[in-house]
């Protein structure tokens, strides 16, 4: 995950965990789907404003949202024109109001990673009452993807430097399986070094996956309350409220 | 002589009779082991690589279970047979440091790293932040506590990792290669942490090849051999003798010392190394400590204005200029992340400079195809395991051969074995070996093409002083023949005595280049924080 605002601090940051996912992954979303015409652009320009609240560089928004949300939009107007009823103007439409619709999930999903340091969610899964072997087990993997990461890119470099050609060529292409081994197994093998080195590190940590943990103690505040009866309400005018009238 | 600490506490880690061996292993890694250790002791483990120092700690820790094997004897702890205690339960006795800082922290905070113990121990959330917030003030680094883990320098995240453990509240403490990352700062840095944590009342032990980083404070040292105890000895008296030092090796200004008047020790009555250090006739060796100056002769890398950025705009190296001479062996000094390793890097042509160029043998090295870099240039990585893929020793010094089409591969896989002495292992398996073999199979794996040049980096890494001796003397061949070699280290007294000329870098810039015995002894080390290893002082 593409990290670009964990330092910002902005109202939307400082919301609960639990506040963040029902909101942005789940009522928001959900918004999105049961609302018809003008009430699904109303809903995209409130996510629009929750960014702005964020404090998340637009720019670098844009970066990640766009490409998704092109393919997508291809994606739905190819598949409209394709294979739904009616005139091609209504395909159109239909294409326009599910790109508006899936554009707000996409939007309010890369937002609520956005403003959802990793952290959190081990600490949340807990709060839901979830097993901590999840909670731990999600933090110790995220922990480990940039270990990997480093790794693989250690492993290249000592491999290129042996000589091991890995761009794909004609001349090349007997040595490339066994090339592409020079990298996969010294990947495999130091990924199961990492692991059981993290694995060795909980246990001396007392960690024991059977026994009762901490839960640090969090509840909803003033912030996230507000926003959970915002969201619900925003629900509740997606369902009743239709513009144009049908 | 040294110190001896007779002020001994009562016994609070029984060992008897204790013998393990890994599953599927016919010899005992552990060998009847008999030991008691007391109250507030610092005591040493010591003994060659693959001894069974590490293995012995991770049994006081309780992985016995965990590991697997069979196990004989008793571990008791406050008078408390451990082996039939569950693992977790003794963290509130017992805490591990791990080698490696950056595998020992598992959470994404520094905060939630530190108070992991308490949490996962299930205290009061309270009681679990005061413990952390104790353990935080403790190692100081209340500075860092909303850092990312991976934000962390490794001497940061040594710190870290003793805190997590501290917060534990146990009253031992085991330590495994805790020097082994860490650059001179760091270093005593940690010496001096331990020695409070001592002061505390902690009982500790460490394993480790870097005695002389904490020989003040250590009240015994446990030397360990095919995983048995070969020597308990309460001073560093009998360290210098010929049978201890030949078994855990010595340090190098001492084996000159040594080389320089045999009689030396017996004369002087010596008791230590350290003692050694105060009585070696400085004239004398002089000469030797300072390595003679070669005579310069064709440039054979030139480096010429590098500039490097990394992805996230934190500049690596900045208009850097160093020439390279052919035959000569130049080492790479530094803190760590001051750059070292990306210049290598750009030597290799393994990434691309913002700015500036790097010419091999007058061809600029970013116009030349893999094969024909790993030619001319080989690069040996710190972890051996990075390369290895392989089933045996042999096919893995031949994949270099046929990747880099070398006539009569067969040939030459069994000339660099047979001079390497792994001629013998050539059926294992690669991640069997020790990892003094690993390190010289990836040093075998390099020079099979006879590249004119090679970089190492940090290849006395985890090594004990015996095993570096070996390779030391396979890197002095390599370079007679008059090829160049390249040290990346961050340790000064392996930097010192194997290169001809060191470049001390700093923030990404060289700030200092010239002879060892110049550059170690030069004001600009201490000023980017360095501290000069202890032999300098007869300089």
């Amino acid at each position: 995950m593409n990290s670009i605002s964990t330092s910002v601090l902005s109202p939307i940051h400082s919301l609960e965990v639990r506040t963040k996912f029902f909101g942005l992954l789940f009522l928001i979303p959900l918004c999105a789907f049961i609302s018809s015409g003008y009430v699904s652009i109303f809903i995209l320009l409130i996510v629009c404003l929750l960014i702005y609240l964020s404090k998340i560089p637009i720019r670098k928004f844009l970066a990640l949202v766009i490409p998704y949300t092109v393919i997508l939009a291809i994606s739905l107007i190819f598949l409209s024109l394709a294979f739904s009823d009616g005139s091609v103007q209504n395909r159109l439409y239909i294409a326009m109001d599910l790109i508006l619709k899936f554009s707000v999930v996409i939007i309010a999903g890369v937002l609520f990673s956005e403003v959802t340091n990793p952290n959190e969610l081990p600490i949340g899964f807990l709060r839901f009452g979830l097993p901590h072997k999840l909670g731990i087990s999600l933090m110790v993997a995220l922990r480990m993807l940039p270990i990997i990461q480093d790794k693989i890119s250690i492993i290249i470099d000592a491999q290129r430097a042996r000589g091991v050609n890995l761009i794909w060529s004609i001349s090349e292409i007997f040595t490339l399986p066994r090339n592409i081994m020079a990298l996969f197994i010294p990947v495999i093998y130091s990924t199961l070094e990492v692991s059981v080195n993290l694995a060795d590190t909980m246990l001396t940590r007392g960690y024991d996956p059977n026994r009762k943990i901490t839960i640090p103690p969090g509840g909803l505040g003033l912030m996230d309350i507000l926003f959970l009866i915002f969201c619900i309400a925003l629900l509740v005018v997606s369902f009743f409220i239709e513009i144009p009238p049908r | 002589m040294d110190y001896i600490d007779t002020d001994i506490g009562d016994p609070q880690i029984e060992i008897s009779n204790l013998r393990y061996k890994y599953p599927n292993c016919e010899d005992w890694v552990i060998n009847s082991i008999n030991l008691s250790i007391s109250q507030g002791s610092l005591s040493v483990l010591l003994g060659p690589t693959g001894c069974g120092k590490s293995t012995l700690l991770k049994l006081l820790r309780g992985f016995s279970t965990e590991l697997k094997g069979s196990i004989d004897g008793q571990i008791k702890i406050n008078g408390e047979n451990i082996l039939s205690k569950d693992i977790s339960q003794l963290s509130l006795y017992v805490s591990l440091l791990f080698q490696n800082p950056k595998y020992q922290l598992h959470q994404l905070r520094v905060f939630d790293e530190v108070i992991s113990g308490p949490i996962y121990q299930g205290l009061q959330w309270d009681d679990c932040k005061s413990r952390a917030h104790l353990a935080i003030t403790k190692v100081g680094i209340q500075s860092i506590l909303q850092k990312k883990s991976l934000e962390l320098s490794t001497g940061q995240q040594q710190m870290v990792a003793l805190a997590s453990s501290l917060s534990l509240d146990s009253n031992i403490l085991l330590l495994d290669e805790p020097f082994s990352y860490l650059d001179t700062n760091g270093i005593k840095k940690l010496a001096g942490f331990l020695k409070e944590l001592k002061e505390d009342g902690l009982t500790i032990i460490v394993a480790t090849h870097n005695i002389e980083a904490i020989r003040n404070i250590t009240d015994r040292i446990i030397i360990i051999s095919k995983g048995s105890i070969f020597r308990d000895l309460y001073s560093f008296d009998s360290l210098p003798t010929n049978e201890i030092s030949n078994l855990i090796g010595k340090p190098m200004w001492a084996k000159i010392a040594e080389d320089v008047d045999p009689d030396l020790i017996r004369k002087e009555n010596i008791s230590s190394w350290s003692s050694l250090l105060s009585t070696v006739n400085r004239d004398s060796i002089l000469p030797y400590l300072r390595s003679p100056v070669k005579k310069r002769s064709k440039k054979c890398i030139e480096v010429k204005n590098i500039s490097y950025s990394y992805s996230n705009k934190v500049k690596a190296l900045s208009n850097l200029d160093i020439d390279i001479y052919e035959g000569e062996i130049i080492g790479f000094i530094g803190k760590s992340g001051s750059g070292k390793t990306t210049l290598a890097k750009i030597i290799l042509g393994l990434i691309k400079s913002d700015k500036g160029e790097v010419q091999i043998f007058g061809k600029n090295i970013n116009n030349l195809k893999p094969q024909a870099k790993a030619k001319i240039v080989g690069y040996v990585s710190q972890n051996p395991s990075d390369t290895l893929f392989s089933e045996s020793v042999y096919k893995e010094c031949l994949f270099t051969a046929e990747t880099l089409n070398l006539p009569n591969a067969h040939e030459r896989v069994m000339t660099i074995l047979s001079e390497l002495g792994l001629q013998h292992l050539q059926t294992k398996h690669p991640h069997s070996l020790s990892s003094g073999q690993q390190r010289l199979l990836s040093i075998a794996s390099v020079l099979i093409s006879d590249p004119e040049i090679i970089i190492l980096d940090e290849p006395e890494f985890g090594l004990d002083r015996k095993v570096w001796e070996n390779i030391n003397q396979i890197l002095f061949e390599y370079n007679q023949r008059g090829n160049t070699v390249i040290l990346i280290s961050h340790n000064l007294e392996t930097a010192y005595f194997t290169c001809d000329r060191l470049a001390l870098i700093n923030e990404g810039i060289i700030v200092n280049i010239g002879s060892p015995a110049n550059i170690l002894t030069d004001e600009s080390l201490s000023r980017i924080g360095l501290n000069p290893p202890t032999f300098i002082e007869i300089l």
